[in-house]
């Protein structure tokens, strides 16, 4: 149990600190859950590349997630090539991370 | 009043295509009448050589690897990366590929299973970094008045502080220092629009070399992006372009690239 608390709290660390990157890099799209409160800024932002877009589809099918509605309940967003780079490479890591059994969400 | 067309509706309506990509610039620079049968007429190729099958068949074995690491999965083992290289085999016509002098497909194979056995034990095979890209595709208008620029990238990684752009090569050889050099037009293009995705971040530009040899070498070049070599792609691109726009299409023979054209047939019927 205690070493599921210290995953899961890697796991909110790994997520706040893509938070401040996306912040940083002048992206209003916070990581945790809300809503962007500037559509413009998030058509702004880099856009996941193709790969990783392909990536998370192929993690999610991986792992039966539904990934549109993590997408949309955490990001605000419908479909992975939505979310930025960063973003994307953070859900790429959070969720190989899980299916690798290190994960917090089982 | 005369509207201008855009460049991109310009090469849609020449080549069927709203951009260019290195690879057409290079081909109309090595031969401007070899460009036009295939961006601009758009014949078929009658054959094609078997190092770009071979090279191809490669790319897709490499690609199978990085996927497979991005999507969180183990790397795949060396009967998968030979099924996709045989794959992408199976998808030539065999009739169509010009073998060179005592090679023919089971001969490449074994060379295949060699060369991505050393893949296998090189560093290459398990970048460090996050990868970003495999195969990507970016696309941009780098160029005034050019279309847009076209590029697929082999394999974008970050690294926190640079975005790398890693090109697999296959060679008869190892190369040397000043070969890489002299091979980074492409890459030094491709920097420019890595460039836009993390303005923050150095672009880095690496080759990946397999040597086609007895025991298969893996080596990683570095070259050097510099903003004046990156100005002077663009500008041969601008020439060429405006070149293709002004319909110069002629043959330019050369003992190193017409013995394995796949239009020798069409250009000998050219009569300008």
């Amino acid at each position: 149990m205690q070493i599921d608390s210290r995953r899961e709290f890697a796991s909110f660390s790994r997520l706040a600190k893509a938070s401040v990157d996306e912040e940083l890099a002048g992206n209003n799209t916070p990581a945790n859950g809300s809503q962007p409160s500037n559509g413009q800024r998030r058509s702004n932002a880099r856009r996941a590349t193709a790969s990783q877009a392909r990536a998370l589809i192929a993690i999610a099918d991986r792992q039966k997630l539904n990934l549109n509605s993590m997408l949309s309940g955490r990001y605000g967003v419908q479909q992975p090539e939505e979310l930025s780079i960063t973003e994307a490479s953070a859900l790429i890591d959070e969720l190989k991370a899980t299916s690798n059994g290190n994960g917090a969400h089982r | 009043m005369i509207t201008a067309v855009h460049p991109n509706e310009a090469a849609a309506q020449l080549t069927g295509r709203d951009y260019v990509s290195y690879s057409a610039i290079s081909t109309y620079q090595s031969c401007p009448l070899r460009y036009f049968f295939r961006y601009v007429e758009g014949l078929p190729e009658q054959t094609v050589a078997s190092s770009l099958v071979f090279g191809g068949a490669i790319h897709s074995a490499i690609e199978l690897q990085f996927r497979e690491l991005l999507s969180g999965n183990p790397a795949p083992d060396l009967d998968m990366l030979l099924a996709a290289y045989q794959a992408a085999w199976q998808e030539r016509e065999l009739g169509t590929v010009h073998f060179g002098k005592d090679e023919n497909a089971e001969s490449l194979g074994r060379l295949a299973d060699r060369m991505l056995r050393a893949f296998q034990a090189s560093d290459l095979s398990q970048p460090g970094g996050t990868i970003l890209g495999i195969e990507e595709e970016l696309r941009e208008p780098l160029v005034p008045g050019c279309p847009d620029l076209l590029a697929r990238i082999d394999l974008l990684i970050d690294t926190g502080s640079e975005l790398v752009i890693r090109d697999f090569k296959t060679a008869r050889s190892r190369w040397s220092q000043n070969q890489a050099a002299e091979s980074a037009g492409q890459l030094l293009l491709y920097s420019e629009l890595v460039q836009k995705l993390d303005p923050e971040k150095t672009v880095r530009l690496e080759f990946a070399v397999l040597t086609k040899t007895k025991e298969p070498a893996v080596d990683l070049y570095v070259v050097r992006a510099d903003r004046q070599r990156v100005d002077r792609m663009k500008r041969i691109i601008e020439r060429v372009w405006r070149s293709i726009e002004a319909g110069l299409f002629y043959p330019a023979p050369s003992p190193m690239q017409c013995p394995t054209c796949p239009y020798r047939e069409p250009c000998r019927a050219w009569t300008g």
